[in-house]
């Protein structure tokens, strides 16, 4: 993966997809500001997976503490982008 | 069991290689029909009696499945079969029932998931394990995750006793209930198919390299190796009573032994066999002149078909040719843990028909078994249902019919 080549909003589409198959939804039902824990029903293990997942895509390693801190997708794209940054 | 209180088979439910639902099996394991097929789920040259084409989402919805590994999917739509057929499906939105349970039998229950767990940390790194496949990982997980889908507050066991194991359950979740520790226990086994177990029947030998199963028959060879899972819902008499529901059998005994002899060897001489069956006849307090038919847990091994075969003549001496005898691994293969289970099913349709069902393809036999290819009609009220397996443990259940 080329990581400077990779758009906001691939991230962005791609962790709708995570969320939405943890979640059992749609991609088009996870909001960018939806909250994971309250609103999506997102639980720790779940997180878990989504995070390890985000991680084997991108080949990127967000410690857990920094994880902890995510609450939704908008989040998310940003921590991303943010460890693609320190990467490349 | 006298002076105990008496245990009722109140409802089943089934997904197997011959069919889903007990209408469906039913049919086809009277009709008899085999499960034993070309597998795309293992692929190659592989011969087996698979669930093909198996949607559980058809019984479970779309929602909550996808964690699930095929054991518990298996095991969920055995369970959600079983609870509507008895009509015990807990509200939604309740808590659920303490007094409900389920108790599982399963051979080598998580061994595909826990395999593909090692292989994602071995090839994609430690760090990239998925969570969610953890939980798969132990053997208990099919009926803790039926549990929590259905509400199951009750007792929640799993038993692994090899070829036993579903035959074993149904005797566990029977003294349970005869203790007063329950209300209604869902009780049975599952296993699924998959490139572990099959590869380690096949590199041990156990399977029929013409791929098919011929119990008791001249010319076996070894098992076709299948999957299943099969439950009753099993009650006592007073609540039986209390609900107003009609049984469907009684399981009136249960006896086991083990040769202690190889971990992966009949001791063809049987006493183990013989010694399981007349515990599981007197626990009934019937003799063996009292049983109508045999359900047989043979399966088309050269030396577990002929142990049981010496077991069953020794109990029964020279009345067994005249004994109907079914050995419906024909149909389904040998599905494991869930064996037992599938046994006592066709155990429970044999009393109520009065007939047990064919041995499917059933040719010729070198032993003194009365075995037919098509339906044999008896008259009696005890049906005997018998698993050995080939670790050494052998287990026999005595059904009684329900008039």
């Amino acid at each position: 993966m080329e990581h400077g080549t990779v758009t906001a909003e691939e991230i962005r589409d791609e962790v709708k997809r995570l969320i939405a198959e943890v979640t059992e939804r749609t991609p088009e039902e996870i909001g960018d500001t939806a909250s994971f824990t309250e609103e999506l029903g997102v639980d720790s293990l779940m997180a878990m997976e989504v995070m390890v997942a985000v991680d084997k895509k991108w080949k990127i390693n967000i410690p857990e503490e920094e994880f902890g801190q995510i609450r939704n997708v908008n989040d998310t794209v940003s921590v991303v982008q943010k460890h693609l940054g320190a990467t490349a | 069991m006298s002076g105990t209180p008496k245990i009722f088979a109140t409802g089943a439910g089934v997904i197997s290689p011959i069919g889903a639902g007990v209408d469906e099996f039913a049919e086809r394991l009277y009709a008899g029909c085999r499960g034993a097929g070309p597998s795309p789920l293992l692929g190659g040259d592989a011969v087996a009696c698979e669930i093909r084409d198996f949607t559980p989402q058809q019984w479970l919805g779309n929602k909550g499945i996808r964690v699930l590994d095929r054991s518990a999917r298996l095991l969920a739509v055995a369970s959600q079969m079983t609870l509507s057929a008895t009509g015990l499906v807990q509200p939604e939105t309740g808590e659920g029932d303490p007094g409900l349970g389920l108790v599982c039998g399963t051979m080598f229950g998580s061994v595909h998931s826990i395999t593909s767990f090692d292989w994602s940390g071995l090839t994609d790194g430690p760090r990239y394990v998925n969570p969610m496949e953890f939980p798969n990982t132990v053997i208990n997980s099919p009926a803790g995750q039926a549990a929590i889908k259905f509400k199951l507050r009750g007792v929640n066991s799993t038993i692994s006793a090899g070829l036993i194991s579903g035959l074993y359950a149904v005797h566990y979740a029977s003294e349970f209930l005869i203790f007063g520790r329950a209300t209604a226990l869902l009780a049975g086994g599952v296993e699924e198919l998959c490139e572990e177990s099959y590869l380690g029947l096949r590199k041990t030998e156990a399977l029929s390299p013409r791929g098919e199963g011929e119990p008791f028959g001249k010319e076996r060879d070894g098992v076709v190796a299948g999957e299943a899972a099969a439950l009753l819902m099993l009650e006592a008499e007073s609540r039986v009573r209390e609900r107003g529901v009609r049984p469907i059998a009684q399981i009136a005994g249960f006896g086991t032994a083990q040769d202690a002899y190889k971990i992966n060897g009949y001791r063809v001489r049987g006493t183990g066999a013989r010694e399981a069956m007349e515990q599981a006849l007197e626990a009934a307090g019937i003799g063996a002149d009292a049983v109508g038919c045999v359900i047989s847990g043979a399966s088309g091994s050269r030396a577990g078909d002929e142990m049981e075969a010496l077991s069953l003549e020794a109990l029964f001496g020279a009345r067994l040719e005249g004994i109907p005898v079914a050995a419906p691994k024909a149909a389904w293969g040998e599905c494991l843990g869930a064996s037992g289970a599938l046994s006592v099913l066709a155990g429970v349709l044999s009393l109520e028909r009065q007939a047990v069902p064919p041995t499917a393809g059933f040719r010729e036999t070198p032993f003194p078994l009365r075995l037919s290819a098509a339906p044999q009609p008896f008259e009696s009220d005890y049906a005997l249902v018998t698993a050995c397996s080939c670790d050494g443990g052998s287990a026999a259940l005595v059904l009684k019919r329900v008039r």
